[in-house]
Formats: C-alpha cells, structure tokens, sequence
C-alpha cells in the first residue's frame, strides 16, 4: 500500500526556472553582398555537409547561385519553380519571376540557413544583399490509410499520417469554421521539430489554452522529436499510473473531442495527436459508439467499464478468496474448485503471478513477431501452454479461467496506455489481496479511487463526471444517450459555451412519421 | 526522489515481511459437509462428522467422502480431536447440516454444544438442523446414496422438504433460542431400509425435544404456525372418513393461507386463543370426478374443512401435551401484555390455555378438468 | 478570501457531514444502544438526531457570524489569545481521540471477524496510510471521494434490508417498555454516532452560496444519518430477540452472516468490506480535521505537512487499548471532549459573539 502511494504521489513538475542555456541564440549576420562569401559562409556553418549543392546560375547576366540541401529539396521542384522561370526570364523582378507558392525575400543568413534545413532553396546573386528563400521541400507522404491500432467497424476510415500539413488538412476539412485556430510552435532544439496545437476560439476555455500553452514554452530539450516525448513534459503527473493525455490517430475522434472544447496537439513526424484536457472515461469511449445506435452505444461502454473492474479486481478477488474467505462460494462450486486447486504446490499468489507474467510474455512475443508467426505464438501459447500447466499441476482450471478472463477484459479497453496502466495496476491489488484479502482489495482500491480523485489533467478534474459528481454528464460518458439529448457538452473542460444543441425532439413530438 | 523510492522499498519489505496470519488456503483445508452429535459415556460428546472430497479429473468429477467419530468433552474440543485424525486442518465452515440424535436432545440441553457455532465468526450459521431418531452417527456412517455424499443428500433432502413445506425451515441462526417468546420445531429424519428419510417433525419445549409430529401433522402444523413455503399440497379422504373406500382421496395444493391468531386475556386472567385458518386450495386428484357439481363441491369443502379442523385440534392437543409453544403464544403476551406475563409461572400456564381452533377450506379451482 | 474554484457546493456538503457522521457506529449503534433502551432503542436515536439537529443549528449560527473564517480563526477574536489557545487545544485532542478511537473500533472488528491474528498495527497502518493519501488534500477533493464512495452505504441499506426475511415485528412492542429515563440515557449513547457534523466549522467558508443553504444541507445530512441510523437499529431490533442483542456486539454484522444468496453466501464479509470504505471515509474527515486543527495551533496555513505526524499521533493512540476497559476509557474520554467541545463549546461561544458583538470582519460574497 505504502508503495503505491509512493508511487501516486509523485508529482514531478520540471523545476521552470532551470536556466534555459541551452538554446543558443541566433546572431545576426547579414547576407553579404559578395556571392562567394554567402557561399563560404553557408558551407561553413553547415560544416560542408556532403548533401549541400550549390548550383550556379546565370540570371540576365547577373552571376547567381542556388543553394539546397539535396536530402530534403524535390529536384523537380527546384526546375519547375526555380529554374525554369529564372532561365526565360526577362524581367528584373524576381519576385515576378519565382513562380513558388512560398517564396521568403531575406536579409538574414542565419535564418536563411535554418530554412534550408527545412527545406528550401536560397537563391543568392551576386551584389545584392538579400536573398530568396524559395520553398520546393521534398514530400514524402504515406496515404491516409485508416490506423491500424484504432479500427472501427463503422464510421470513416481516414487516418492521422506523419505530415502535420496533411493531418490539419483532415481537421479542417471536417470543421469548416473560422473559429479553428493553429498555434505554431518549434519545439526541440535540435530537432527543430514542428508543433502546433488547435483548437475552437469560441469553445475552449482561454485558461486552458494558455495554461497549455504555458507548459509547451517550458519545455527545454534537445530532442522533441515526437508527441510522445511532449507528453512526458507537458502531463500533470507521470508517475501516475493513469495516462493524462489522449492519444488518437483518428481525425473524427479529434474533431470531436475539438468540438467540445479541448485542444489537439499536433506534431510533425507522428501520426498521433495529443487530446487535453480528458478524463478517465475518455479512454474507455470509441468512436464506435457514436457510428451505432444509442442502445448498443450505452450496451458497450457499460460492457467496457465493467471489463475495468474485472481487468483490476478479479484476479485479485480469486485470489482472496481462495487464501482467506472460501466460504463466500456456493457449494457446489466449492467443490469443484477445491478439487481441482488441491494438488497445486503453489499458493494462489504465486499460481496467478506465473500465470500473468505468461499472458503477458506471450503478448509481448506476439506483438514483436511479424504477424504470421505472431499469430503461431498465440495459438501455442494460449492452448498448448494453457493445457500443459494444468496438467503438470502449476496451475489450477480456475485460475486459467479466471487469468484469461482478466485478459480478455484487458483487450476491450479502446485505449493502449489505459491497458498497460490496468494490466500495471492489477499486480498491487493482487498483492494486496493475497496479504490481507477482501480487506487488502478494499483498501487497495479506495487508494486508487482517491489517486484518481486527486488525479488532474491541465487542471480539469480527471475523474469527471463521477467525482466531481455531475449525473448530468454521464449521459455521454458513462453511457451515450441518442443525439438530441446530448443537450450540453461535458462540463470537464470548462468550455466557453455549454449548450451543444437544442433538442427539437424533446418538445413533446417524439413521435415525428 | 531517493527518499520517496526508499519510502517505497522500506514499505514494500514490511508488506512482505508481515506474512499472511490469518491465510487459509482452500486446498489445506478438509471441509466438513454434515456432522452429528450423540451423547457419549460420562457425559462424554460423541462428534462425527463426514468430510466431502471432490476430485475432478479430466473425465469428471468424483464424489468421496469419510467419516471420523471421536469421542470429545465439548464441541470445540471434538474439533482439536478431529484435526489430530485427518490430514489437513479441520474446517467446518461449509457445513451444511447438523444432526443431533434423539437422545441427545431429548435428555441434554443442546444449546451449551452449540454455543462455539455462534462465537467462531467462521461457522457456518446457515446450516441446516434435524434431529435424528436413533443416533446421529449412524446416519452418517450411511456415508454415499447413490453418487452423492451423505451431506449432500441430507441437504437436498431437506431443502425440497422445506420448500414442499413438510418440515420447518431452520438453520443455526434461526434457532438461537434466547428467549424469543416461542418454542421451535426441527425436521425428523429416520433411516428407512438403509435410506434417511423425513418421518416429520421434533417438537421442543425450551431446548429439549418432547415429543414429534408425523408427516401429514407437520404439515398442517406449519399451516397453523403461518409458515407456508412454496407449495402445500394435502392428501385427505374425500368422504365421511369412517366408511372406508377404496380409491377416496383427494389432493389439494394450498394456494393462499389466511391465518388470524388472536390470543384474549379474559379478567380472571384466564388466557385464550383463536386460531383461524382459511385456505384457498386447488383440487389437484379427485379420482371421482364429480366436481363439476357445485353441491358436491360444496360438500367436499365442507367435508375437508371438518376434517381439518379435527386434525387441528389434535394437534393443539398434542403441542398442549408437550408443552411446545410453536405458534409464539409467549410473544404475544409478552409484547401485548407485558405486565400478566411477569406474573406468569409459564410452563405450568401453557397447557390451561384454551385454544379455539378452526380450519376452513375453499376450491378455488379445480385444475383443467373439472 | 477563498476563490470560487475551491469552494464545495451545498451538495456535496451534505455528503461531507453524512460520511463523517456515518462511520464505525454502523456495526455496533444496534447493540449500544438496546442495552440501555431495550426495544425503544429507535426512539433514542430519533431523539438523538433530534437533538443533533439542535447542536447544528447552534453551530451554524456561530460560523454564521463569521462567514468567511474558520473556528480557529476565530477563536482568539471571541476568547482572547490564551483562552483561545485552550480551547483551540481541546478541539484538537477531540480530533485526534476520537480518530484514535475509531480505528481502535475497527481493528477490533477486522480482529474478530476476519484476522484474528494480524496484528492489529498492520490494520491501523494500512487504514491510516490510506486515509492519510487523502486526508492531506484540500477539502474539495475529499468532497469529491466522499460523494463517490457516499453510493456504498446504500448497498449497506440494500443488504441489511433483505434481512427483513427473518424479522418479526412482534419484538418492538411493548413500545415505552424500558421507559423514558433509559429512552434518554440511550439517546445520549445514539449522539456519540452523529458526530461528526463538527466538519462544518472547517468547510462554512468553502460552501458556496448563503447561510441558509448550509443550514439546509447540513440539516438534511444529519435527517439522512439519523434515518439510516434508525433504519438499522430497527432491522437489529425486530431480527434479533433483545436477550440476543446484549451478546452480539454487531449486530448488523450477525443478521447478515447466515444470509446465502444464489452467486454468494457469507454476506457479512461483503457488508464489512462495504464497511470499510466507510470507515475510511470518516477516518479522512477526522484525520483532516484533526491535522487542520493541529497545524493551525502552529500558525501553519497548509495541513499538509503536519497530516503525517498527527497520524502517527493517532496510530500511537490506537495502539494503547488492549482489552476492552481501555478502550472503553477512551471511548468516556471522547464522549466527554464530543460534549463538551460540540455541545458547550458552540454554544458560549455563540453568546459571547451574540453578546459582545463580536463578528467576522469580511462578509462572504454570495
């Protein structure tokens, strides 16, 4: 118990006033007006890399030269946008004649030089201080295939890709309001990656978006490179067991989620998008719900609660009753288990560690193979070692039972992190109940219960709408009445405005055709 | 960081060091499924007790059980005798039945042999109680009926009775017998061609048994005491019972009972009680099929009705004669007229009671053949 | 001035008194009170929320006066610094006795159902710890814990009703049997079980919303825990003839024991586990108040730091009473502060505030 309050109360909160040295500060130099200067220059502060092409060019009789890096510049972009244009040109406006959709006029070298590393071509000519930044990056998308760790039967099947240009494409394309606003950040400092969090100016609460905001400018590292690194900075509590940051790869789930007032925070590089604020029940939503009828929407998301208890209590609860309390179980069922819990060696604690130390192997195993094997893995695993461990007599038919029950009801839960943390979370109370039993469970719990009232995600309470209790909103958290009943958005993000819809139906013609 | 993971360790060592005290593990422990308790020599207790085993293999399971008899001063004490003859230890806490012999309950005060069932918070208080004619030990040295053990046949056996309302329902609990105000009646097992069979029930007076009812009385017995389970049926002569027919019975199922117990304290402190019973029964066997007739009927009602009340009175006289308060004749004075019953000498009281007992039956219907 | 964010609702004070008044008393109320008041058992325990009621409204007139101020921010204002510090001390110990005591109450029931030999150290620190992990929170989040775990008392309703199965009414009457002094002497037992109320001193200042809405919610606390309370004694009453209930010391526990029902039997250890989530919780309010009262004798703001040496206090406490005279000296020592520090205490209070006019400088913005 005291571990595990250890555990939970771990608030780790970057010290902020850390000084911030690490980020060197960009020293002005401007572009020269020679063109072998500019050159050297660039070739120096890139420390020659081999990737650097300088292309010379001659432009009405003006000396120039086209600087790119060739790893991320499309070479047919550089003669559709760049050369071609420049070669039949017969006017002295460049801007005229640099027929990009970004072309950047500049001053400053050093910002030049960042540019190229992002992916443009600087055209520099000889006696003139300035250049042009033209952008001709090269794109390299995959296609916007549906994910595979967040299926849907129904419903749309587009998907987050590793290009954030495409992934706010997808954003926009479902919320066509002018109140959509991106806020760009570059985070890393060195991998320069680039961020930008969304969300509805007229939903989400200023607070939190400045709050957000807040904690993004905080961060200090060198390496940014995906949201899951973010997460670990940007998070309430990351020694909380409970993830505190939805991760989504679908755009219908972030328009949603956009649509009650939280923020998306969207990275370059991975395909996963950050949800803030959420609550506990978040995790246990998918988007399946809303694609079917309220009925069988509310039937699954009960189903999927209800599998949280038996994924953290029921081997726990097994276990206590089999080294404390057998008397609760019937009596026929008395039998039949002390027949067949009677030639194990083992105390019960021990069968269901051994037991879920193997599902959990095997998951591993299976994960980490290519598929086709994988799949052998499980079938082995599940039958052969099943059987053959009950038949040497390490482990009881109950306590298969009762272990593949657990892992079943650990794979509803739509959400990894939140499967890792109920799989985590399981082996204390286990513990708990094999030292003290029903009581060891009770107060193993209410530990978790209060962690989780004390949980906060970006200052919402976490387990919203239950404690705080709010009945009002569990009509789409706990389960999913139809539409127009959803009458208000939840309360847990403070959204500016509450009502979502009016309900037509509700005015006494429910009975419309 | 460091202090809070040497928090964590230090209380993680404790947890692991603490051990499990109280730990009972299912598969150490030997589980009783029926005991039985006889008087013994000198005062002695004579405990027996069988105990069930389960063992399931990949064809089944199989049912064993075995009986240990020891010999032992007091209930506890049989306990620690009983641990010392089987392997394992010793647990008691999924019995199901406790049988006491006859003579144990007609000559001892049962209740000191009971007392550690209600001080150990691990004994099973919903066990179910029935006395036995002879000695308690020999119906479970009985040991398989069939394929099931004895525990478990003496169980069932029980629980349909109950449910057919032939014997009451009572476990340990219930019968914790401080001063409730009324006297109690436990099932009446016989062993019958080698079978336990239910011949009725044990009436008490106090803690001890006084006398029993057969198995038509007990029924109409716990019509009369208001305590009608799920079903009641009757089988009773359909005629004038002194001409004697062959083929003159008729069954009925006892539908609805309205019971009206009314207990009167006249001035001279003479007590009397009313007992009315009015059943609405369905004829569930009339093998002469004449009642589509209402006359007949009506005579049959008349003739049940008669009879009934009869039985009734005997039994009343029975209960009188053993001085068994079964219906709470007790409570009643006590909770509505506390004053007379400080005064009153009741073991000597009871059988000066008059009771005004009457049994009137109704068809209501007649099954789908009239 | 506290800002609206960490205010409670009324709401969720109510639930806030109801778990500090329903705790241990659960299991044993039954018995206490029978051996005094026989068969009228239930009409001292109306009486006693009766008189609760009254003991509330004297409270919530004297935190009333100084709306946005906890007691020990007052007392000095009303008693001068060096009474106040006395009374700022008994209050203090009440706190710390009476968590003592009902964690020594609940290790002896964990003892004598279930483990009767863990140590009772092992159970006290385990519901300590526990209780600590939330004690040492703003009063806000314990609100929001108690309201979630407040649905477990009605399984406790849920399970305790279905013993109605083998109640017999008859054992109520006669009513009036014990007589009105006993009636009286048992509803002065039934008041140690409502306590707990004091919890309003602490969080007046947090609720939002006026005077009279607290008054309300506080009211209704004290009617829900009196009818439950009444509820059980009732049920233990009607099951259990009354010479039964002087050797069953809980009752509510031994009504259930031989319940069997189709999934499970043994209900008692499903009702003690339930039971321990309420203890919990009223260990919590009182080890929150405790720590708050003991930190502001410091001059601490924050109770945070003090919430862990005050439940060592209180595990030192509890372990002391081996047998059951100890703790039955410690059960008199808190019934003597509890009526002293929450039914005398208020009330001069309330007259000195009444009568020199004192009250509280900052009038709480409704």
């Amino acid at each position: 118990m005291g571990f595990l309050g250890q555990m939970f109360s771990n608030n780790r909160r970057k010290s902020n006033s850390a000084a911030k040295n690490n980020r060197t500060a960009p020293t002005a130099k401007y572009v020269a007006s020679s063109l072998q200067d500019n050159i050297s220059y660039v070739n120096e502060a890139l420390f020659r890399t081999a990737d650097l092409i300088s292309r010379p060019i001659d432009y009405l009789s003006e000396q120039g030269s086209l600087l790119y890096l060739s790893s991320v510049c499309d070479t047919i972009k550089i003669h559709q946008f760049i050369l071609k244009p420049l070669l039949g040109a017969h006017e002295a406006n460049l801007d005229r004649v640099l027929t990009a959709a970004i072309v950047e006029k500049l001053s400053n070298l050093e910002k030049a030089i960042d540019l190229m590393l992002a992916g443009y071509a600087v055209l520099f000519l000889e006696g003139k201080e300035e250049c042009y930044a033209v952008q001709v990056s090269f794109i390299n998308d995959r296609s916007v295939t549906e994910p595979q760790n967040e299926k849907t039967i129904q419903g749309a099947h587009d998907g987050f890709i590793e290009s954030m240009r495409v992934n706010l494409q997808l954003v926009r394309k479902q919320i066509n309001s002018r109140n959509l606003v991106v806020r760009r950040y570059t985070l890393g400092n060195m991998t320069k990656t680039e961020a930008s969090i969304v969300y509805l100016n007229d939903l989400a609460n200023p607070e939190l978006v400045e709050e957000i905001d807040r904690r993004i400018a905080e961060v200090n590292a060198d390496n940014l490179m995906s949201g899951f690194l973010l997460l670990e900075y940007i998070e309430n509590q990351s020694f909380s067991p409970f993830p505190q940051i939805l991760q989504t790869e679908r755009p219908d789930r972030v328009v949603a989620n956009l649509l009650e007032g939280r923020v998306a925070l969207l990275m370059e590089g991975s395909p996963a998008t950050l949800i803030m604020p959420v609550t506990f029940f978040a995790f246990y939503q998918s988007p399946d719900d809303y694609y079917s009828r309220s009925l069988a929407g509310s039937f699954l998301r009960l189903l999927r609660l209800f599998s949280f208890f038996i994924a953290l209590a029921l081997p726990a609860f097994y276990i206590a009753v089999v080294s404390f309390h057998y008397e609760v179980i019937p009596m026929e069922l008395f039998y039949r288990i002390k027949g067949s819990v009677e030639k194990i060696p083992y105390p019960p604690i021990l069968e269901a560690l051994f037991m879920e130390l193997t599902i959990e192997l095997l998951r591993e195993a299976g994960m980490r193979l290519p598929s086709p094997i994988g799949q052998s893995i499980g079938i082995v695993g599940g039958l052969v070692i099943g059987d053959a461990v009950v038949r040497v007599g390490l482990v009881s038919y109950p306590m298969i039972t009762v272990v593949a029950l657990t892992a079943i009801a650990s794979f509803v839960v739509p959400s990894h992190e939140m499967s890792y943390s109920v799989r985590l979370l399981r082996f204390p109370v286990m513990i708990a109940a094999a030292l003290f039993g029903f009581v060891g469970i009770v107060f193993a719990l209410t530990a978790i219960l209060i962690h989780l009232c004390k949980l906060e995600s970006f200052g919402t309470p976490y387990f919203a709408p239950i404690a705080p209790m709010r009945v009002k909103d569990w009509k789409d958290a706990i389960i999913r009445l139809p539409f127009w009943k959803l009458n208000e958005r939840p309360l847990d993000p403070h959204p500016q405005k509450l009502v979502q819809e009016i309900g037509a139906k509700e005015e006494g013609n429910d009975d419309r055709g | 960081m460091r202090r809070n993971l040497a928090y964590a360790v230090v209380g993680a060592v404790i947890l692991m060091l603490c051990g499990c005290w109280d730990q009972q593990l299912l598969k150490t422990e030997r589980n009783v499924s029926i005991a039985g308790m006889d008087p013994g020599t000198n005062g002695l207790l004579r405990a027996t007790v069988s105990i069930r085993d389960v063992t399931s293999t990949e064809s089944g399971s199989k049912d064993t059980n075995e009986v240990h008899s020891v010999l032992a001063r007091s209930t506890q004490h049989a306990r620690e005798l009983l641990n010392e003859e089987i392997s394992g230890s010793y647990s008691n806490a999924k019995m199901r039945v406790l049988l006491l012999g006859e003579e144990m309950v007609r000559n001892h005060d049962v209740m000191p042999y009971l007392d550690v069932y209600y001080r150990d918070p691990k004994s099973p208080l919903n066990a179910r109680i029935a006395v036995t004619r002879g000695k308690a030990e020999d119906m479970i040295r009985i040991k398989m009926i069939g394929s099931k053990t004895i525990g478990l046949h003496i169980d069932e056996l029980l629980n349909s009775t109950e449910e057919a309302t032939v014997v009451p329902h009572v476990n340990i609990q219930t019968l914790h017998p401080l001063d409730r105000g009324y006297d109690f009646s436990l099932p009446y097992l016989v062993i019958r061609e080698g079978i336990p069979a239910i011949s009725g029930i044990a009436l008490f007076s106090g803690t001890r048994m006084t006398d029993t009812l057969g198995l038509d009385e007990s029924r109409l017995y716990l019509l009369m005491a208001g305590l009608k389970n799920i079903n009641l049926r009757l089988t009773m002569k359909s005629v004038d019972r002194n001409k004697s027919n062959s083929y003159d019975y008729v069954t009925v199922e006892v539908k609805k009972l309205k019971r009206k117990l009314k207990v009167t304290v006249s001035k001279n402190k003479q007590i009397s009680v009313k007992l009315n019973l009015k059943l609405r029964v369905t004829v569930m066997e009339d093998p002469r099929n004449h009642l589509y007739k209402m006359k007949i009927m009506h005579d049959l009602e008349r003739t049940l009705s008669e009879q009934l009340t009869d039985e009734a009175k005997a039994i009343v006289h029975k209960m009188h004669r053993a001085n068994h308060d079964g219906f709470g004749i007790a409570r009643r004075l006590m909770s509505f007229h506390p004053k007379l019953w400080k005064q009153l000498d009741w073991d000597k009281e009871y059988p000066q009671i008059l009771f005004n007992t009457s049994v009137s039956l109704q068809i209501v219907n007649t099954g789908i053949t009239e | 001035m506290i800002a609206a964010k960490d205010k409670i609702t009324p709401g969720q004070l109510m639930i806030l008194v109801i778990q500090s008044q329903i705790g241990v008393s659960v299991l044993f109320l039954p018995s206490t009170v029978e051996s005094i008041a026989r068969n009228d058992a239930w009409i001292s325990v109306i009486l006693a929320g009766g008189v609760t009621l009254l003991l509330i409204t004297i409270m919530w007139a004297l935190s009333r006066r100084f709306p946005a101020m906890t007691l020990f921010e007052y007392l000095p204002l009303l008693l001068g610094k060096f009474l106040g510090k006395i009374v700022h001390v008994i209050y203090a110990m009440l706190f710390i006795l009476a968590c003592s005591l009902i964690a020594v109450q609940f290790a002896d029931v964990v003892r004598d159902w279930v483990f009767s030999s863990t140590p009772s150290w092992i159970i006290l620190g385990l519901l300590l710890v526990t209780s600590l992990y939330m004690a040492q929170e703003n009063i806000r989040l314990i609100a929001r814990f108690f309201v979630l775990t407040f649905g477990v008392i009605f399984v406790l309703i849920l399970i305790a009703a279905y013993a109605f199965r083998d109640a017999d009414i008859l054992y109520i009457l006669p009513i009036n049997q014990a007589g009105i002094p006993n009636i009286f002497k048992g509803m002065l037992k039934a008041m140690t079980s409502l306590f707990g109320f004091e919890i309003l001193l602490f969080s007046y200042p947090y609720v939002q919303g006026g005077g009279k809405g607290i008054l309300k919610a506080t009211l209704f606390a004290n009617l829900f825990s009196t009818l439950l309370y009444t509820f059980l004694v009732f049920t233990c009453l009607i099951v259990f003839s009354p010479e039964e209930l002087k050797i069953i010391p809980q009752p509510v526990l031994y009504m259930v024991k031989a319940l069997t029902f189709t999934v499970f039997e043994r209900a008692d250890l499903y009702i003690l586990t339930i039971w321990t989530v309420v203890v919990i919780s009223t260990v919590i309010a009182y080890l929150f108040m405790a720590a708050k009262s003991v930190s502001a004798l410091f001059g601490k703001k924050r109770h945070k730091g003090t919430a862990p040496f005050v439940s060592i206090v209180i595990f030192i406490i509890a372990l002391i009473p081996h047998n059951q005279d100890t703790t039955n000296i410690l059960q008199n020592l808190v019934a003597i502060f509890a009526s002293v520090s929450l039914a005398a205490l208020p009330l001069i209070l309330l007259c000195i505030s009444v009568f020199l006019n004192i009250k509280g400088k900052e009038q709480a913005e409704v």
